[in-house]
C-alpha cells in the first residue's frame, strides 16, 4: 500500500521528489581557529543523480565584509594610495568548483542569472562617481582576492578540485587558508543540466576562534583598557625577571 | 611549528618569531641599541600587519627597557629629574602620536607613513653609524688623534624655566628635554620604537649630558613612553598582540644576554659597521618598495 502511494507521489510530483537527488556531507562541519591553526582542509562528498554532460558546481561562501580598494599613484617619486572605493558585503571567502572545464553556454547563462561565480556576484560600491570605470575597480578586487587565496575557482576533474564516479558519487577537497575570517561558511552543491538547476543541496561549515585565541581576541576587543594594563604588566614582569635571572656573575 | 597570533590574525612559524627576537636581541645586547627600529620593519617583512607590528613592538620595548634600566640603576646612572621631564614630554608626544596613528589608519595612509618614517630615520642612522665606524677604524690606525671639544652652552640652553639637573651636572631650560621627549614620543607611537637612537645622540649633543648617564636615563623614560603607547594603542586600535610580544620578549631576552657577553669578545668598530650595513639594507628595501612601480597598483583592505 505505502509503496503504491510513493509511486503515485513520484509520478505526480517528479520534480519535488527528485529535487533532493544530491546528498552531501562534510568530513567536518566546524573548524576551530586555535593556537595551532594554519588553515584547514575538509572533504565534501556525497551522491547525486547525474547523466553524461551534467555540470556539478560546488560553492563555499564565507562571511561578508566591506572591502576597500586603494589605487596607488606616483606622486613626487613615491607610490601613494590616492583614490579608493568601498565594496559592500564582499564575500571574504569564495571557493567555487566546476566539474567541467568547458561548461555549456546554457549553463553559463544560468550561473550568471543566479549570480553564482565571482564574476557574476552583485557587488554594491559606496561611490557612484567612479561608475564608468567601476569594472576596473571590480576586476582589481577580484584579482587581489584571488592572489590572497581567498577567492578560488577550480575547473575540471582532479584530485585537487572534484572527483566524480559514474555520475553518481563525488568528492571534493575544500581548502581553507589560515587567513580566513571566523563566521558561517555556506556550502552549496548545484547539479546543472541544459540551463536548469536540476537539484541543489546546502550545508554549512562553522569557523570559530576557540580556546586561548578566542579569549585573547575578546579580551583585547571587549575590555581593551584592562588588556592594555595587562600587556604592560606582562612586559614589566618579563623585563624584571630577565634582569635578575641573567645577572652577570 | 606554527602558531596563530590572535590579534595579528596570521599564522606564523614560532621559531621564526623567537629567532627574530633573539637576533635583534643579540644586536641590541652587543651594541646597546634598543632594536625596535630593526624589529618593526622585519616583522612587517614577515607579514605581520604594520599596525600590529608597531603596537606590539612598543609592548616588547617596555620589557627590554626594564631589564636594561635595572643594570644602570644599580650603577646610579639614571638622572631621574631629566628622565621625568623627558617622559612628561614623551607622554604628551606619544599620546598625540597614537591619535595621529589612528587617524592615518582610517584614511588608509598608515603603512605609507610608517614606511616613510623608517626610510628617513634608518637612512639617517645607518649613514651616521657607517660614517662613525669608518672614522673609528681609521682613527685606530692613526694613533694620537685629538679628542673633540666637550659640550658648550648654546642659546637653546638659555630658554626660560631653567632647572638644575644634578646627576647630569647641567643647569638648562626644562623646555629643551620636554620638546625632545615630545618629538621622540610621536616617533615612538608611529614607528614602534623606543627612540633611543634619536634621544641618545640628542642628549649628548643637544642637551650636553655626560655620556655615562645618557643610556640609563633614556631607558628610564622609554619604559614610560612605550607603556603609554601600549596602553593607548590597546584602547584605540586594538593592535597589541600579547602572544607575539611574549614570543619576541622570550627571544629578545636570550639574545640580549648572549649579545652583551659577546660584546667583550668581538671588535666593536667592524661590528658597528656591519650593523650600519644591515640598517641601510632594511632602509633600502623599504625605499625600493615605495619607489619601484608596484606589480599591482590596487591594494585591498577588509574592514570588519
Amino acid at each position: 500500500m505505502i509503496r503504491y502511494y510513493i509511486i503515485c507521489l513520484i509520478i505526480i510530483f517528479p520534480n519535488y521528489c527528485f529535487s533532493k537527488s544530491i546528498v552531501a556531507d562534510l568530513s567536518s562541519d566546524s573548524i576551530s581557529i586555535n593556537t595551532g591553526f594554519n588553515g584547514a582542509e575538509l572533504l565534501l562528498f556525497g551522491s547525486f543523480d547525474g547523466i553524461e554532460g551534467d555540470d556539478l558546481v560546488i560553492l563555499v561562501e564565507g562571511p561578508k565584509a566591506d572591502t576597500i580598494i586603494y589605487k596607488k599613484e606616483y606622486v613626487s617619486g613615491i607610490w601613494i594610495n590616492r583614490e579608493n572605493i568601498t565594496f559592500k558585503n564582499v564575500p571574504s571567502f569564495y571557493y567555487i568548483v566546476y566539474s567541467n572545464t568547458k561548461m555549456s553556454l546554457k549553463n553559463l547563462a544560468l550561473l550568471k542569472r543566479e549570480k553564482i561565480g565571482s564574476a557574476n556576484l552583485e557587488l554594491k560600491s559606496t561611490r557612484k562617481s567612479h561608475s564608468e570605470n567601476l569594472n576596473v575597480w571590480r576586476n582589481s578586487l577580484e584579482r587581489r582576492m584571488i592572489e590572497r587565496g581567498m577567492w578560488v575557482l577550480k575547473k575540471g576533474i582532479g584530485s585537487k578540485s572534484i572527483e566524480i564516479k559514474n555520475n553518481k558519487l563525488f568528492r571534493a577537497p575544500v581548502v581553507i587558508p589560515a587567513t580566513v575570517l571566523p563566521g558561517e561558511y555556506k556550502v552549496s552543491i548545484f547539479l546543472l543540466r541544459n540551463g536548469k538547476i536540476v537539484s541543489k543541496e546546502n550545508t554549512k561549515i562553522s569557523v570559530q576562534k576557540t580556546g586561548l585565541e578566542a579569549k585573547i581576541y575578546n579580551f583585547a576587543h571587549e575590555n581593551s583598557m584592562l588588556y592594555g594594563i595587562f600587556a604592560i604588566l606582562l612586559a614589566l614582569c618579563a623585563g624584571y625577571i630577565a634582569a635578575f635571572s641573567f645577572r652577570k656573575i | 611549528m606554527y602558531i596563530y597570533l590572535p590579534i595579528a590574525e596570521v599564522s606564523m612559524n614560532i621559531f621564526a618569531i623567537v629567532g627574530l627576537g633573539g637576533m635583534v636581541g643579540f644586536l641590541s645586547g652587543l651594541f646597546g641599541v634598543g632594536g625596535g627600529f630593526l624589529m618593526t620593519p622585519l616583522l612587517i617583512f614577515l607579514g605581520i600587519p604594520a599596525a600590529v607590528a608597531v603596537s606590539t613592538e612598543a609592548n616588547q620595548i617596555v620589557a627590554s627597557s626594564v631589564s636594561g634600566v635595572i643594570a644602570h640603576w644599580r650603577k646610579k646612572n639614571v638622572d631621574f629629574m631629566m628622565g621625568f621631564i623627558l617622559l612628561v614630554g614623551g607622554i604628551i608626544g606619544s599620546s598625540f602620536g597614537v591619535w595621529l596613528f589612528a587617524f592615518l589608519k582610517t584614511i588608509g595612509q598608515i603603512e605609507l607613513v610608517i614606511r616613510l618614517a623608517y626610510v628617513v630615520f634608518l637612512g639617517l642612522i645607518g649613514f651616521l653609524m657607517a660614517w662613525e665606524s669608518t672614522r673609528a677604524i681609521l682613527k685606530s690606525r692613526t694613533p694620537g688623534a685629538t679628542r673633540g671639544k666637550l659640550h658648550q652652552h648654546n642659546w637653546l640652553h638659555g630658554l626660560p624655566f631653567k632647572i638644575r639637573f644634578r646627576r647630569s651636572k647641567l643647569y638648562i631650560s626644562a623646555l629643551l628635554p620636554l620638546f625632545l621627549g615630545a618629538f621622540v614620543g610621536v616617533l615612538s607611537a608611529i614607528m614602534g620604537v623606543g627612540g633611543g637612537f634619536i634621544i641618545v645622540p640628542a642628549m649628548i649633543y643637544v642637551l650636553g649630558m655626560p655620556t655615562a648617564v645618557v643610556v640609563g636615563t633614556s631607558l628610564f623614560q622609554i619604559i614610560f613612553v612605550t607603556a603609554n603607547v601600549t596602553f593607548l594603542q590597546s584602547i584605540t586600535t586594538q593592535t597589541v598582540d600579547i602572544v607575539l610580544a611574549g614570543l619576541l620578549m622570550l627571544g629578545g631576552v636570550i639574545g640580549a644576554q648572549i649579545g652583551s657577553n659577546a660584546s667583550s669578545l668581538l671588535r666593536g668598530e667592524q661590528l658597528r659597521g656591519l650593523l650600519a650595513l644591515l640598517v641601510l639594507a632594511v632602509c633600502f628595501k623599504l625605499f625600493m618598495d615605495l619607489t619601484l612601480t608596484p606589480t599591482d597598483i590596487y591594494s585591498l583592505e577588509i574592514i570588519r
